[in-house]
C-alpha cells in the first residue's frame, strides 16, 4: 500500500476540471487532504500562509486570468520555494514549446492532459514516492 | 672610330696633288683619300666602298659638268657633294649648288683653311639633312598613319591639313573638308566651346587644350570626340596654325550615357563611394533621398557630411566592404526627409578601390509579409483557443461520464445508451485532437535537421507496428543500396515512414496479400525513398489535387482522419523536401519521397543588423 501523501494542491480556474481531479484523487485516497484553489494569486496565499505546511504535490494548469503557470513558478523560484515541493503542469492542450519551456523548471516533474485519469495520477503518486524527482512520460 | 671616305675625282694630276696635301695636313687618320681621274672610275668606287664625300671636279674629260651632279644626286643622293671649278666659271658652281651639290671651290684661289672648311660644312649639312629627312619621314608617318583624326587649321578656323582617318571619321573627302571651316562641322552646341579654345590658343591664354566635343559627320550623325592639340607658331613666335589630334569616342560616350540613363532611371537608389568614402556618384533615386541637394552638391563629399543622420553601424559596414572586399545586404528602417518610415534594403559591394551601394524601398513587400505573418499568427491563436475551448469542456464530460460509470453504474438497459454517449465524446475529442497535432506539426517544423539513416528509422517503424504487419500477413521487402543517408529531423522522418507504411497496410485489398517494398534511389544529391504497395490504389484523375489536402479522405470503408498526407507533405515542404505518388486503382501505388540534401555552407547573412529606425540618404 502507498503511504498516502499529505497535501496535495490542485490550482486551476475551471471549476468542473478541479471538481473531477479532487474527486478521483479523493477516490483514490492517496493523500490526507486535497485543496483546490481557482487562481494562481490564491496559490501565492496558500505558499505564504503555509510556509511550514507546504504541499507534496501542486497539479498546475497553464492559461488562468491573472497569473498563469510560468509567473507562479517563477515567483515560486524567486520567494525561497525552490526545490521544497513539486509540480505537474496539466493542460488541456499538450504542446511541444509548452512541455519544452516547463523542462527549465526542475521542480516541474511532468506534463499531463487534463482532466487527469485514474492511471495517471497513480503513475504521479509513484513516481513521488522514491522523493527523486524525475519526469513522467506524457 | 671609322675614317671617312673621300672620293676625288680630279683628272688634273698638280690639282691632286694640292687637295692630297690639304687633307694630309688636317689629319691624315681622320680622312682616307681615294683619287679617280675619270668619272666612270669614281662610279666604280662609288658602287664597291662606302663613301661620305664626293669632291667633284666640274672638268672631267668622260662627264659633262652637271650631268655628273645630277646623276650622283639620283643615284646616291645621300652622299654629299662638293665641286671644283675653274676660276672664270663661278656661274657653273652656283648652278651645281642648285641641281644639288652641297658647296663649291674655286681652284687657283682655295687656300688650305678654306678647304678645310667646306669639307667640314659639307659633312655636318649633309648628316643635318639626313636627320630632317627622317623627321620629315617620321611626321608623315604619324600624319597619315595616325590612329586618330588630326588636323591642322589657320587661325579662321579653315582647315589646312586633314589627315587620312580624320576624312574617315567624318565622311568627307580631302577635298570637301579643304573648303571647310571648323564651325562647319562642329555640333552647334559645342561651337562656343570651341571658339573659345580658338580665341584662347591665339591670345596666348593657353598653349594647349583638351576637350570633348561633338561633331556633324557627312551622314548627319553625331561624332562624340576627345580633341586636344596646340598651337603652332611662326618663326617670330605668333601662333600661326592650330594643330588638333581628334579621337573617336562615340562608343564609350554612348555607354556612359546609357549607363547614366540606366542609373537615373531605376527607382533604386544608387551611389558610388571611395575607399574614404567621399561620393564618387549618385543617382537621381538616391538625390530624391537627400532632402533635395543636388548632385554636384554632394559629389566628393563624405557620406556623414550630406548624410548626417547616417548611423555608425550602417558607416562601418561600409567600411568593412570596402576593407574586406566583400559584399554586405541588410534592411534597415528608415526616416526619411519627409518623416516617413521606410523599410529598405541596402546591398553594398566593393567597387574598384572603394564601394556602391544599391538600395531599394521594400516597404510595401516588407508590411504584406509582417500582415501575413501577423495573420498567420492570428490564425494560429484562433485555431488554438478553438482547439482549447472546445477541447476543456469534451474533456471533462469525457472523465464526467467515465466517473459516473465506475462510481454509480448504469442501469441494466440503458449500457448502449451510455456507451454510445461515451462514444460520441470520444469521438469529438479524437477530431480536435487531430485538428491539435496538425497545429502542433506546423509549430514544430524548426526542429534541426540531422545526419539519418532511412535504414534504421525503417527498422523502428517496423518495429513499431509490428502487430499490424503480423495481423494482416503483410509481407517486406527493402533494398537501401542506393542510397541510405539524410539530412533530415529524426521525428518527422519516423512520422513520415509510419504514416506511409500504415497507409499501405490500411488500404491493402482485402483479399490479397500486403506486398510493401520499400526503396531509395538518388537524383544527383537528392534521395528518394519509396513506399510501393500492392494495395487498392488511388483513383488518381479524380484525387490527384485532393490528395495531399487536409481532411481529404477517399476511402469511406476505412477509418481515418485525413491528415495523415497533408502533414507528411508539409513537413517535407518545410524542409525543402517532396511527395509524389502514381498509383493504379485495383493495383497499388507508390509514394515517393525526396530529401533535399544538406546544405553547402549554413546560409548566413553577415552584413544584417536588426532593422531600426535611421534617417535615410545611401
Amino acid at each position: 500500500m502507498i503511504q498516502p501523501l499529505h497535501k496535495i494542491l490542485v490550482i486551476d480556474d475551471d471549476h468542473t476540471c478541479r471538481f473531477i481531479t479532487e474527486f478521483l484523487l479523493n477516490d483514490f485516497g492517496v493523500t490526507r487532504e486535497v485543496r483546490s484553489l481557482e487562481n494562481a494569486v490564491e496559490g501565492i496565499k496558500h505558499f505564504r500562509f503555509h510556509e511550514n505546511d507546504l504541499p507534496d504535490l501542486v497539479l498546475l494548469d497553464i492559461n488562468m486570468p491573472m497569473m498563469d503557470a510560468w509567473e507562479f513558478l517563477d515567483w515560486v523560484n524567486e520567494n525561497g520555494f525552490a526545490g521544497r515541493t513539486r509540480f505537474v503542469i496539466y493542460s488541456t492542450l499538450v504542446r511541444p514549446k509548452d512541455v519544452d519551456r516547463s523542462k527549465a523548471y526542475p521542480d516541474v516533474i511532468g506534463f499531463i492532459e487534463k482532466p487527469p485519469s485514474k492511471e495517471e495520477l497513480e503513475r504521479i503518486i509513484q513516481m513521488l514516492e522514491p522523493r527523486t524527482p524525475r519526469r513522467i512520460a506524457i | 672610330m671609322d675614317s671617312y671616305q673621300i672620293l676625288f675625282v680630279e683628272d688634273n694630276e698638280p690639282d691632286q696633288m694640292v687637295i692630297r696635301e690639304y687633307l694630309t695636313n688636317v689629319n691624315p687618320e681622320e680622312f682616307e683619300l681615294t683619287i679617280r681621274d675619270t668619272f666612270e672610275g669614281a662610279k666604280e668606287v662609288l658602287e664597291k666602298n662606302n663613301t661620305d664625300l664626293i669632291i667633284l671636279d666640274l672638268n672631267l674629260p668622260d662627264c659633262d659638268s652637271l650631268f655628273g651632279i645630277r646623276y650622283l644626286k639620283r643615284n646616291f643622293p645621300e652622299i654629299p657633294v662638293v665641286v671644283l671649278t675653274g676660276l672664270d666659271d663661278k656661274t657653273v658652281g652656283l648652278e651645281a649648288i642648285r641641281e644639288g651639290a652641297q658647296d663649291y671651290l674655286v681652284k687657283g684661289s682655295v687656300n688650305e683653311q678654306e678647304f678645310n672648311k667646306v669639307l667640314n660644312y659639307a659633312i655636318a649639312r649633309n648628316r643635318f639633312q639626313k636627320e630632317i629627312n627622317v623627321q620629315k619621314e617620321l611626321s608623315h608617318s604619324v600624319f597619315d598613319h595616325s590612329p586618330c583624326g588630326i588636323t591642322i587649321v589657320n587661325l579662321h578656323g579653315d582647315f589646312i591639313k586633314t589627315n587620312h582617318k580624320f576624312q574617315e571619321m567624318t565622311g568627307y573627302t580631302r577635298h570637301e573638308i579643304s573648303r571647310m571651316t571648323i564651325s562647319d562641322i562642329t555640333h552647334p552646341d559645342d561651337n562656343v566651346a570651341t571658339r573659345t579654345v580658338m580665341k584662347d590658343l591665339i591670345s596666348g591664354e593657353i598653349d594647349k587644350f583638351s576637350i570633348e566635343k561633338r561633331y556633324i559627320r557627312k551622314d548627319g550623325k553625331v561624332m562624340w570626340a576627345n580633341t586636344s592639340g596646340n598651337a603652332l607658331y611662326d618663326s617670330s613666335g605668333k601662333p600661326e596654325y592650330l594643330l588638333a589630334i581628334i579621337q573617336d569616342i562615340t562608343e564609350s560616350k554612348t555607354n556612359h550615357e546609357r549607363l547614366r540613363k540606366f542609373m537615373d532611371e531605376t527607382d533604386a537608389m544608387i551611389a558610388i563611394f571611395d575607399a574614404d568614402l567621399n561620393l564618387l556618384d549618385i543617382n537621381e533615386a538616391g538625390l530624391l533621398y537627400t532632402g533635395g541637394l543636388t548632385r554636384n552638391q554632394v559629389i566628393g563629399k563624405q557620406v556623414a557630411v550630406f548624410n548626417p543622420d547616417i548611423s555608425e553601424e550602417r558607416i562601418e559596414i561600409y567600411r568593412k566592404v570596402i576593407r574586406q572586399r566583400e559584399p554586405a545586404s541588410f534592411s534597415n528602417k528608415i526616416t526619411f526627409p519627409d518623416k516617413n518610415e521606410r523599410m529598405i534594403s541596402f546591398h553594398c559591394f566593393p567597387l574598384e578601390s572603394g564601394c556602391a551601394v544599391i538600395c531599394y524601398d521594400i516597404s510595401e513587400e516588407w508590411e504584406a509579409k509582417e500582415l501575413l505573418k501577423s495573420q498567420a499568427e492570428n490564425l494560429e491563436q484562433f485555431a488554438y483557443v478553438a482547439a482549447h475551448d472546445f477541447k476543456a469542456p469534451l474533456s471533462n464530460l469525457n472523465a464526467l461520464l467515465q466517473i459516473i460509470k465506475n462510481q454509480s453504474g448504469i442501469k441494466p438497459g440503458f449500457e448502449e445508451l451510455f456507451s454510445k454517449a461515451q462514444g460520441s465524446v470520444a469521438k469529438m475529442k479524437d477530431s480536435i485532437d487531430t485538428l491539435n497535432q496538425v497545429l502542433t506539426m506546423k509549430q514544430n517544423i524548426h526542429l534541426e535537421p540531422e545526419l539519418l539513416r532511412v535504414s534504421d528509422a525503417v527498422e523502428i517503424v517496423l518495429e513499431s507496428i509490428e502487430n499490424q504487419i503480423l495481423d494482416t500477413n503483410a509481407h517486406i521487402t527493402t533494398d537501401f543500396s542506393l542510397g541510405d543517408s539524410i539530412w533530415f529531423p529524426k521525428v518527422h522522418l519516423n512520422n513520415i515512414l509510419q504514416n506511409l507504411l500504415t497507409n499501405a497496410i490500411k488500404y491493402r485489398r482485402p483479399d490479397v496479400q500486403p506486398k510493401i517494398h520499400i526503396a531509395t534511389n538518388m537524383t544527383g544529391r537528392i534521395v528518394h525513398v519509396s513506399v510501393c504497395d500492392n494495395g487498392k490504389g488511388i483513383d488518381m484523375q479524380r484525387y490527384r489535387k485532393k490528395l495531399f489536402g487536409i481532411f481529404q479522405r477517399f476511402d469511406s470503408e476505412i477509418n481515418g482522419k485525413g491528415i495523415g498526407l497533408h502533414i507528411t507533405r508539409s513537413i517535407l515542404e518545410s524542409y525543402g523536401g517532396a511527395i509524389s505518388v502514381e498509383s493504379m486503382p485495383g493495383y497499388g501505388s507508390t509514394f515517393t519521397v525526396d530529401f533535399a540534401p544538406k546544405p553547402e555552407t549554413a546560409e548566413s547573412n553577415p552584413g544584417f543588423v536588426a532593422a531600426e529606425a535611421h534617417s535615410y540618404q545611401p
